[in-house]
């Protein structure tokens, strides 16, 4: 029952200006895909498309081997997961998440059988009853979740779902979520502008940018060998370092050389990326390693967080792990040399990734 | 593209078309078709002479005509003067109502709310029964020696119009006064400025706004209105009644001259609101109050003093009712009165005139539920499906707040008093110049409705499987339905009481117990008209107590 879906060269334009720029993308049967990028990046925008909110401009997107461009809304057979949950709020709970199966003419009893079913999948069943208005932040969630799953869609599209909900209750609706997918196997494309949440939850990431994509790949791919500068910085925190490429070799500031497998013929300037979690405090008198000053620390129970003012005056962080008990925190003003243990390497452009 | 863009046409499955592009499509030919067209028709109308020509001589009639401009400077000075007394009024009680422990507040703020709901011309005729040359009260003072001169003329239309407006100025006021957060006042208070000082350079600025609109309001209807000045103005003459008995002359021929003055007035209507839109009247300085300001505890005799106005005005205002009342109870003889009570009035109307009743009750029936449906379509259209189109749809439907009720009548007239669309005489103009006359209300509060509402709860309808018409129907119009219900039966009672239009439009066949009371009081059945007259009051409380219980006692106004 679950579908791909392929999108091919979309665009849609809100006159002149291309919110979603010549976008193709595959998204496999029971994948659970996100798209994922900064506010205004066009995300909401192409899954709207997909649900059929949007006309599309140019382009065509299929469901299965069906071109679904001209299918209006309400025959696509696509639930939809609102930001605001946009709950019935004259309809109880139950009625709630009947509507999509009443509107199919579907028999009594089987409705019945089939919102139990949903209603016991989400944990609602309890509040069958009840009134929109009577419900928590994230019991109306696990109600807008209930009514989309209950028509058995060909597709799964969530925007945001879970951006009005307070940190812990998010981290436990991801799970769950994540969860009922799998179980139920279906197609699902999720939208939100959280990278961890994009990571934790997401079988392949798609990251857009000003209407296109970056980068698609599983969260891994994406975290450790970024395409572009714009992807390195959105995922994780890295600090971008001007260096140079000589002979196969990158160097950070054009001196200090890095572990980076160059795997391009190119030397000329070149924008190195490093994680704190990659950089590493080497000896003083390594004279190969780049010095800086220690400005702040921040001790965040299983590392601490040091932010290093570079040679060149630009800040780079850098995370000490207390995995033995012989790490003593630096102070402020404490002179430091780092390495490092791995960095990516962009074009100065940033838009091609050479290491 | 051009390629895209026929593939996209053929592949939409047969052709059927877009619920919303039909509503739109509807919904403009309608707008288009008895708005638009009768009104340019009017505007044509008075520009060209017999033979079709153009012309202007009908407004150079107008301004060189003493008659002409004296009923123009009536129709402004009434206004004035009705504007500055009910201000004058409604504006100190408000604030007393709102700022003191009155006795009593919920039966004061009713009598009050009466005295608004009952149709001027009522409160006109009744004022004639009590003041006129054979009035109650006018008896009962000859009888003791003293004279009071006439009640026709500008006395009596200002008594009538003051007594009937001021319940304007007073809700709008107390609705702004209640909602002024008492912090404000606190502030001005430490910052020294008290009493007096503070009210003139705080409070009243503040609600200014509000009581303004509320003034512009009270000047229109009175503009507009057309029952009373005809009951009880004899030779103050206003521009209504001149309009009125110029297209009753002019019937059998030709109407331009009529038609100028209508568009005069239609003028004036529309330079009113442009002022308002434009001036401070049209800014809100109210807040919602988090605190609204406390009532002053009064003791004694400083509470009956400050009691007592609402009292004297709002028995004032009611007065007129209990008139009536009386009057329709009262045993007659043909049209004379007899002694004692009986029923005789009322067999007599349901008798004679129960068609009348049930006119009354389907055209306005009939109207209010196209009034409900087409605002809320429109009101769809206007703020969901916003374009260059809907916007011209929401300009022509609030068109006709600034027409004058006969204005629409006549244009109706004259637009569609010949081939190829003949409607005089239908009950389809009736209920057709109701819905246009109240369209801009309900038009209004529901654009305000939809904008609270939502988008993505339709679109979750839609992604679940329900096609855009149905979903309207099953989670947008049930949505906004108990936000307009209450606003709803306000039209509903002011389209029961019309009679500035109906006066232009009916016939024989379609005529309703406005129009009968009217045509009753001229033939002197002072007994018919009074019976007939409580039976609409009657209606009028009963939806004003629903109202009540649908609005949970809420403000009626904004
Ligand atoms: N109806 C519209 N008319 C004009 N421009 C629009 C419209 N809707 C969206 N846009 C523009 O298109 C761009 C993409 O909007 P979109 O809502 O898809 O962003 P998003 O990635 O979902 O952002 P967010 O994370 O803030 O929700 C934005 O720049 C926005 O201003
Ligand atoms: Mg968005």
């Amino acid at each position: 029952m679950s579908q791909n879906i392929l999108i091919d060269k979309v665009t849609k334009m809100y006159d002149d200006f291309k919110a979603v720029d010549n976008i193709s993308l595959e998204i496999q049967p029971g994948e659970f895909f996100t798209l994922l990028g900064p506010s205004g990046c066009g995300k909401t925008t192409l899954l709207r498309m997909i649900a059929g909110f949007n006309d599309i401009n140019e382009g065509e997107i299929y469901l299965g081997d069906q071109l679904i461009n001209d299918v209006p809304a309400y025959k696509r057979n696509i639930g939809m997961v609102f930001q605001n949950y946009a709950i019935f709020p004259h309809l109880s709970v139950w009625e709630n998440v009947a509507y999509g199966l009443k509107a199919r003419k579907i028999p009594k009893p089987e409705i019945e059988e089939r919102v139990k079913e949903a209603m016991e999948t989400t944990k609602i069943e309890m509040h069958a009853q009840k009134q929109p208005s009577q419900l928590s932040g994230g019991q109306q969630q696990r109600v807008a979740l209930a009514r989309a799953i209950v028509i058995r869609p060909q597709l799964l599209l969530m925007d945001e779902p879970l951006s009005n909900l307070d940190a812990k209750l998010r981290i436990e609706m991801r799970t769950s979520i994540r969860n009922l997918q799998k179980e139920l196997g279906i197609t699902t494309v999720y939208v939100t502008h959280d990278q961890e949440e994009a990571l934790a939850i997401s079988d392949r990431i798609a990251v857009m940018n000003f209407g296109v994509i970056e980068q698609v790949g599983t969260p891994y791919e994406l975290y450790t060998k970024p395409r572009t500068q714009f992807v390195a910085g959105f995922l994780g925190t890295n600090t971008f370092v001007e260096g140079e490429i000589r002979d196969g070799v990158a160097y950070m500031l054009n001196k200090y050389p890095v572990p980076a497998k160059v795997s391009k013929d190119y030397s000329g300037q070149v924008i190195i990326a490093a994680r704190p979690e990659k950089s590493r405090f080497a000896s003083l008198n390594d004279e190969s390693c780049i010095s800086g000053v220690i400005k702040s620390q921040t001790f965040l129970g299983d590392f601490i967080n040091y932010e290093v003012l570079l040679e060149n005056d630009q800040i780079l962080q850098i995370n000490e792990y207390l995995s033995d008990d012989t790490v003593v925190p630096r102070g402020e003003g404490t002179n430091v040399r780092i390495r490092f243990e791995g960095v990516n390497v962009f074009t100065p452009d940033g838009r091609e990734a050479l290491a | 593209m051009i390629f895209k863009k026929t593939k996209a046409l053929k592949k939409t499955e047969g052709a059927k078309p877009d619920f919303w592009t039909v509503v739109l499509i509807v919904s403009l030919v309608f707008a288009v078709c008895f708005i638009g067209y009768p009104f340019l028709y009017l505007v044509r109308n008075s520009i060209t002479d017999e033979s079709g020509a153009l012309t202007l001589a009908h407004y150079a009639k107008f301004f060189k005509k003493h008659y002409y401009m004296v009923c123009l400077t009536n129709t402004v000075k009434l206004a004035l003067a009705s504007t500055a007394l009910a201000t004058l009024v409604g504006l100190p009680l408000a604030y007393i109502s709102t700022r003191f422990n009155t006795y009593g507040k919920s039966f004061t703020n009713i009598l009050i709310i009466i005295s608004l709901m009952s149709p001027p011309f009522i409160g006109a005729y009744s004022w004639i029964l009590l003041l006129g040359n054979v009035g109650y009260i006018t008896k009962f003072l000859a009888d003791r020696g003293i004279e009071i001169g006439t009640i026709y003329g500008f006395r009596g239309l200002l008594l009538v119009f003051t007594l009937k407006l001021y319940p304007y100025v007073y809700l709008y006021t107390q609705g702004a006064l209640q909602k002024v957060d008492s912090s404000l006042e606190e502030a001005s208070e430490s910052l020294g400025v008290h009493g007096w000082k503070r009210l003139c350079k705080i409070t009243f600025p503040v609600i200014l706004p509000t009581v303004l609109n509320s003034m512009l309001m009270v000047f229109m209807t009175s503009v507009a209105d057309y029952g009373t000045p005809q009951m009880i103005g004899k030779g103050y003459k206003v521009l209504t009644v001149a309009i009125y008995e110029e297209f009753m002359t002019e019937l059998t021929g030709d109407t331009s001259f009529a038609s100028a003055l209508a568009i005069m007035v239609t003028m004036c209507m529309l330079i009113i609101l442009i002022i308002q839109k434009t001036s401070i009247a049209s800014k809100s300085y109210i807040m919602s109050a988090l605190r609204p300001p406390a009532e002053r505890k009064l003791k004694g005799i400083k509470r009956f003093l400050v009691s007592l106005p609402l009292y004297i005005v709002g028995l004032l205002g009611t007065l007129p009712i209990l008139a009536i009342i009386y009057t329709s109870f009262r045993r007659v003889n043909g049209t004379r009165f007899a002694e004692g009570f009986g029923l005789d009035s009322y067999k007599n109307v349901v008798y004679s005139m129960g068609r009348y009743i049930r006119n009354t009750f389907i055209l306005s029936a009939v109207a209010i539920v196209l009034v409900i449906i087409v605002g809320m379509l429109a009101a769809y259209l206007i703020v969901r499906k916003r374009s260059k189109i809907t916007g011209l749809l929401d300009v022509l439907y609030m068109f006709p707040y600034v027409i004058p009720g006969s204005v629409i009548g006549i244009s109706l007239v004259v637009a569609f008093n010949k081939k190829p669309i003949i409607l005089t005489g239908t009950f389809a103009i009736m209920i057709i110049s109701y819905v246009i006359r109240k369209l801009p209300f309900t038009l209004r509060s529901s654009v305000g409705i939809l904008y609270q509402i939502e988008p993505s709860i339709e679109e979750a309808s839609v992604s679940l499987g329900v096609p855009p018409m149905k979903t309207f129907f099953k989670t947008t119009a049930p949505l906004m339905m108990p936000g307009l219900f209450s606003g709803a039966l306000l039209s509903f009672i002011e389209i029961i009481n019309e009679l500035s239009s109906s006066m232009i439009l009916y016939t024989g066949k379609t005529t309703t117990i406005s129009v009968a009371i009217f045509n009753a009081l001229f033939r002197d059945a002072y007994g018919t008209a009074s019976a007939l007259a409580t039976i609409l009051i009657a209606v009028t409380i009963i939806c004003l107590i629903i109202f009540n219980k649908v609005s949970g006692g809420k403000s009626f106004v904004g």
